[in-house]
């Protein structure tokens, strides 16, 4: 069952056409990796579906419902934006505080959530602290926790692995793994093709606007030319992809 | 705690953080209006104010604010700061409520304005909205520029000159300020409703400018502030420079090269406020009485330390961040210095032409060397202390002013004290900066 529906979406700024009628399918429950090169339009699909770029065709479908208002997209999908964005003069705690009563968290969930991100996140020692004096993967940290106290359908996920040790990349990767066990979903914007290999059950390969490839690995291989056989990388099959891409 | 209370907090906060930043400027804005409150009070009463030109100029004032507001709309009437603008449009709070609050709080300086002038022309028949009439008039332009802001890029022009068109022929014809409250009730109303018709990548965007522009503006960051203009303005990049590409210079000549190169692509805005500065400041000395003396002196100090340290605190900005320049201290001060005091030198030595003294102005203008090199060493001095308002900047302007003013009334003996008070200021600053320089006093 699909939860989220893309047809024709087309958007351009001035001359620069940044997304070609993209069309793609997500699966309810699953992870999806959006790959592309940078400027490939990743950010611009994301922030279509979140109904903050207006696009000027096509249509996109939550839950097989086309997206309405702000108030009930807001309510299913939440978001992991590529910057850091706070409250500078509230600490941690008060960031995450102010973020989960505005999502509607009740105040036991709220509770029980704290507990497990911050214990997850390793963020215990920073709740006092303002944002600002965190380094950038902490505060990546925070921001992936808010993003956490909504309740949602779907998560969209622009380089959330951006400024992480790999301990805390393995444990973002589980708790995506959670939220797709929980049958729900999440989309992923990332350029770390070992990392989307890791994790993701389908792909969405993005460049200049276009889409060249969506579906499993056996599918991207298949989009790829290359012949069955064990062992293809994800990055050969993209870098192949690419290279049509750029040839044409 | 609460989410107004939480909200409360953060802005409290923020404004403790401000005025910690900004109370020495604060403090040095109070002391110059209280010396001339003294010398402004008669002036302002005993000046007869324009009667007839004054429904002129409030319709002029009313005319712009609409052209501004509705004709030449580039931004929109009122902010959401990034941060509140991310939380707001990722929960799923009541979006009309926040964005009405958000509308009626933008109005508030709006009452202020509407107050102010109200008062200040109450007695004058202009035939104009006034009062409660001219709020309501405000804000349903500020309702209308909003809807516009956020309207569909189909005829926006066409649909800009109408509305504008409609507001001038609505002033003509003297509506009453019960027409202009229907009109901002009813426009308010849409406002509110156009939750789901914001265009919200155009308005992210110029929150962001809005809010970065103040965030750096108030960390003194030069650098971001100009990588900002640079990046909003990326349709038109900043004019070449005049100066030859193929230029090459080493060592100090380095320096006042960057700092010509820096000054010349300044828009021409900030050379017209300093030669506003500076006429003002002439016409303050032409008083000849001590304090408008000390307030000219200072205003033409601040009007050249903001044209001449912009170069040195982005220098010092980039040596924060990693650059090492070639050379010394010595060299570093001498190829900032050179420009500023050769110009200050001009204008100085042309202040004791343009109000004469009495005493043989050429024996003035020489004087002025001393003054204009003092000048010029503080331009480099507010660059290199921060905040712009520091200790070190203040103590030096105060030992400037009294040069100057020693030097304009020709009393030698105490401008020659003066200048000797200015050496052990001269060495102590000179030491600091050198740390700072050297990266050992940041």
């Amino acid at each position: 069952m699909s939860i989220l529906q893309v047809k024709n979406l087309s958007k351009s700024f001035g001359t620069v056409q940044a997304l070609k009628g993209v069309s793609f399918t997500v699966r309810s429950g699953t992870v999806v990796g959006l790959i592309g090169p940078n400027g490939a339009g990743k950010t611009t699909l994301l922030k279509c579906i979140l109904g903050l770029v207006r696009y000027e065709r096509g249509e996109i479908f939550l839950d097989g419902r086309p997206l309405a208002g702000r108030k009930e997209l807001a309510a299913q999908i939440s978001y992991i934006p590529e910057q850091p964005v706070y409250y500078e003069e509230l600490t941690v705690e008060e960031n995450l505080s102010l973020y989960a009563m505005l999502a509607g968290t009740p105040r036991r969930e709220f509770a029980e959530k704290k507990a497990m991100l911050v214990k997850e996140l390793d963020l215990a020692e920073h709740l006092k602290k303002l944002p600002d004096q965190l380094s950038k993967g902490n505060r990546q940290k925070m921001m992936i926790a808010m993003a956490f106290f909504k309740r949602f359908q779907m998560l969209l996920a622009d380089e959330p692995f951006s400024g992480l040790d790999p301990v805390m990349i393995r444990r973002l990767k589980d708790l995506f793994l959670a939220v797709k066990e929980e049958e729900k979903t999440v989309l992923i914007s990332t350029h770390l093709l070992d990392l989307a290999q890791t994790i993701c059950d389908d792909y969405i390969f993005l460049d200049h606007g276009n889409i060249l490839a969506a579906g499993n690995r056996e599918e991207i291989r298949r989009a790829a030319g290359i012949p069955g056989k064990e062992g293809v990388s994800l990055e050969e099959a993209y870098l192949k992809l690419l290279g049509r891409s750029e040839g044409s | 705690m609460s989410i107004p209370g939480l909200l409360l907090k953060n802005q409290l906060r923020s404004y403790r953080k401000v005025l910690r930043k900004g109370l020495p400027f604060l403090a040095v804005l109070l002391v110059f209006l209280l010396f001339f409150a003294g010398e402004a009070g008669p002036l302002v009463r005993n000046r007869e104010l324009p009667d007839a030109y004054l429904p002129k100029i409030y319709a002029a004032v009313l005319l712009f604010f609409a052209g501004r507001r509705i004709l030449f709309l580039k931004y929109p009437p009122f902010f959401f700061s990034l941060p509140g603008l991310y939380f707001f449009l990722t929960t799923p709070v009541n979006h009309r409520l926040v964005l009405a609050g958000k509308v009626l709080l933008s109005y508030l300086p709006l009452l202020l304005l509407s107050f102010g002038w109200s008062l200040l022309t109450g007695w004058v028949q202009t035939g104009l909205p006034g009062g409660a009439g001219l709020f309501f008039c405000l804000a349903a332009m500020a309702n209308l520029s909003w809807l516009l802001y956020n309207g569909e890029t189909n005829r926006l022009l066409l649909r800009k000159v109408l509305v504008f068109l409609v507001i001038i022929l609505l002033l003509f014809l003297k509506t009453p300020g019960f027409i202009w409250a229907i009109i901002a009730a009813g426009s308010f109303w849409r406002a509110v409703n156009s939750v789901d018709k914001i265009n919200w990548s155009k308005y992210e965007n110029h929150c962001r400018l809005a809010y970065l522009s103040r965030q750096f503006f108030l960390a003194g960051d030069w650098g971001g502030l100009e990588a900002l203009t640079y990046e909003y303005a990326r349709a038109e990049p900043p004019a070449a420079s005049f100066l030859p590409a193929r230029v090459y210079v080493t060592g100090r000549k380095a320096f006042t090269f960057g700092q010509i190169l820096i000054i010349s692509r300044y828009p021409l805005f900030s050379f017209v406020v300093f030669l506003g500065q500076y006429a003002f400041a002439v016409f303050l000395m032409g008083r000849g009485e001590f304090l408008p003396l000390t307030g000219g002196s200072l205003l033409l100090l601040l009007g050249f330390a903001g044209l001449f340290s912009l170069p040195v605190q982005k220098l010092r900005q980039k040596m924060a961040q990693g650059l090492f320049p070639a050379g010394g201290f010595a060299e570093f001060i001498a190829g900032l210095f050179i420009l500023p005091a050769a110009v200050a030198w001009v204008f100085l030595a042309a202040v004791f032409f343009l109000v004469p003294t009495g005493v043989n102005p050429a024996w003035q203008a020489a004087a002025s060397f001393f003054p204009a090199a003092i000048l010029s060493y503080l331009a480099v001095a507010r660059g290199m202390f921060q905040p712009a308002f520091s200790g070190w900047f203040v103590a030096g302007a105060l030992l400037f002013a009294l040069l100057f003013s020693c030097i304009y009334r020709a009393f030698w003996w105490e401008a020659l004290a003066a200048l000797l008070l200015f050496i052990p200021y001269l060495v102590s600053s000179w030491q600091r900066m050198k740390k700072i320089y050297e990266g050992t006093g940041l």
